[in-house]
């Protein structure tokens, strides 16, 4: 078998263990009821998904609408402030002290003053993903200016080159690898940051599933809007993975 | 010959440490310059007055005249000089071609005399232009460097510490291109810093001894100047060294001892 085969392999039959596993488990006679209302049975929370599916389907689209535009945002919003102390330096001494500020602020505290402004549509939410994840854009981008090592820089200067040159052709292809990381530990939050900012007030989403499946004490379908949520999450960050891969690959692979 | 380089009473100082004290030094036209001195003794700051990295880039109290072909270092054309570097001087994303084309993009060089497929052939890389540098060997990305500075077409070369992370024999393969290179560039001036005694002598027209230590608050001068009259080549095809090389790489060695022997002060 193909080391690549096995790479597939691995996961799927790990997967397969647990859930046997843990159906099993429920078979062991005498196990406290408790057990099997707080962890259900993975063949409950299968049955419970598909029958389901339309509705959680419907607020996940609410969620990763939420998820994707505030991650849009961050980006630009990254890409924007990076850049712009880049070219205007003493900005930075502004912009960085007001990022890490935005960024520490506990979006639990600001929420009910967006949900107040904004009311209970995704716009909140929106925001919330942007203020989680624009900060590793913009730090991870400005790293990726600044790793220019001073040799190349000193060519450059040589050169006698213009700011778009070494803009274009030193400092923009240097920061790439730096910019995709930043892409990926933004994405990666951004579900989840969508999902809190329902949980604390919201109509729709799967923020709204949490709040209505533990109200009722649906467990299962609970562990079913759990279950979607982080398939959805791995899903965004590994299609995130490969399109930047693709998209930058010619920066990437070099380094 | 013409002077290309002219410096006069030269003093470099970053704060408090001053790095170069009255230093005055005349390169012409066409001079292969070797600037050696212990570590830390402020070659590559000379070599980076040259062309007005310091103070135009890096920011120091520079006093003294320093002359560039009759013009001073931040007014002087762009192309006039190259620079290859120790290390990190190719970009990682370009290929062995991109980075030859590279100074020719910036300066808008349509048409060099020379194509870089040429240069790349030149310095023996004439198989490899599609190749990123993390695949190339060190002595080859230092081809490469040499090929895009080469490929500028400058009437000064700056070359700091170059084959500094080569091993032996790499080294001495690089001696030899640089010493053809010379020979078929002979308006080209070329000033290398170094702290291999033997590279010295055999590439130098003329090396300039440098002794100081900046940092124990002895700024450093310009102790001696030796000329090589060894006729070239100085490298046999086994990588012999002429004798005449090694009686200079001595005396050099002597002077740098005898004069710079205050690291202990």
């Amino acid at each position: 078998m193909t080391r690549k085969r096995l790479r597939i392999l691995i996961p799927f039959v790990t997967l397969l263990v647990l859930f046997f596993g843990c159906q099993l488990v429920h078979e062991i006679p005498g196990l406290p009821r408790i057990i099997s209302f707080v962890f259900p049975k993975p063949s409950l929370i299968l049955k419970d998904l598909w029958q389901n599916w339309p509705w959680l389907l419907r607020h996940l689209k609410v969620t990763l609408f939420e998820a994707l535009c505030g991650f849009g945002i961050a980006v630009i919003l990254g890409v924007a402030l990076a850049l712009s102390y880049l070219f205007v330096p003493t900005l930075e001494r502004v912009i960085v002290p007001l990022a890490i500020a935005v960024r520490n602020v506990p979006f639990v505290a600001i929420a009910p003053i967006l949900f107040i402004l904004l009311g209970y549509g995704p716009l909140p939410k929106i925001i919330i993903v942007m203020i989680v994840t624009f900060f590793p854009v913009m730090s991870n981008l400005s790293a990726g200016f600044s790793s220019v090592s001073l040799n190349l820089q000193e060519r450059f200067y040589i050169y006698r080159a213009t700011r778009w040159q070494l803009f274009t052709k030193l400092q923009l292809p240097a920061a790439v690898p730096y910019f995709v990381t930043g892409l990926e530990i933004g994405i990666s939050n951004i579900v989840i940051a969508a999902i809190v900012g329902e949980l604390l007030g919201t109509k729709a989403g799967m923020g709204f599933v949490i709040l209505q499946t533990v109200s009722q004490y649906r467990i299962p379908l609970l562990m079913a809007t759990v279950l979607v949520t982080t398939l959805a999450s791995v899903a965004i960050t590994t299609l995130s993975k490969w399109s930047t891969c693709l998209l930058f690959r010619r920066w990437l692979q070099q380094f | 010959m013409r002077a290309v380089v002219e410096i006069r009473n030269l003093t470099v100082a970053f704060d408090e440490l001053v790095v170069l004290e009255n230093i005055d030094l005349t390169i012409t036209k066409g001079e292969f310059v070797i600037l050696i001195g212990p570590s830390g003794c402020g070659k590559s700051t000379l070599l980076r007055v040259i062309p007005g990295v310091i103070p135009g880039m890096i920011e120091a109290c520079v006093k003294g005249t320093v002359q560039v072909t009759g013009q001073h270092p931040l007014d002087l054309p762009a192309g006039t000089l190259d620079v290859v570097l120790q290390e990190k001087a190719l970009l990682p994303w370009r290929t062995a071609f991109g980075n030859v084309q590279l100074g020719l993009e910036i300066l808008g060089k349509r048409q060099p005399k020379k194509e870089p497929e040429d240069i790349l052939e030149s310095v023996g890389l004439g198989g490899s232009k599609d190749i990123f540098p993390r695949k190339l060997s060190g002595g080859m990305k230092q081809r490469v460097a040499l090929a895009s500075a080469l490929a500028t077409e400058p009437q000064i070369l700056l070359m700091d510490e170059p084959l500094g992370a080569l091993d032996a024999l790499t080294r001495e393969e690089m001696w030899t291109l640089l010493a053809k290179i010379h020979q078929e560039k002979p308006d080209m001036t070329i000033i290398l810093v170094t702290h291999h005694i033997e590279e010295a002598a055999v590439l130098g027209d003329r090396i300039i001894i440098m002794v100081g230590y900046p940092d124990k608050g002895y700024p450093s001068v310009i102790a001696e100047e030796v000329k090589v009259n060894v006729p070239r080549p100085r490298i046999s095809a086994r990588g012999a060294i002429a004798p005449g090389c090694l009686d200079i790489a001595n005396i050099v060695r002597a002077i740098i001892h005898e004069k710079g022997g205050r690291r202990n002060d």
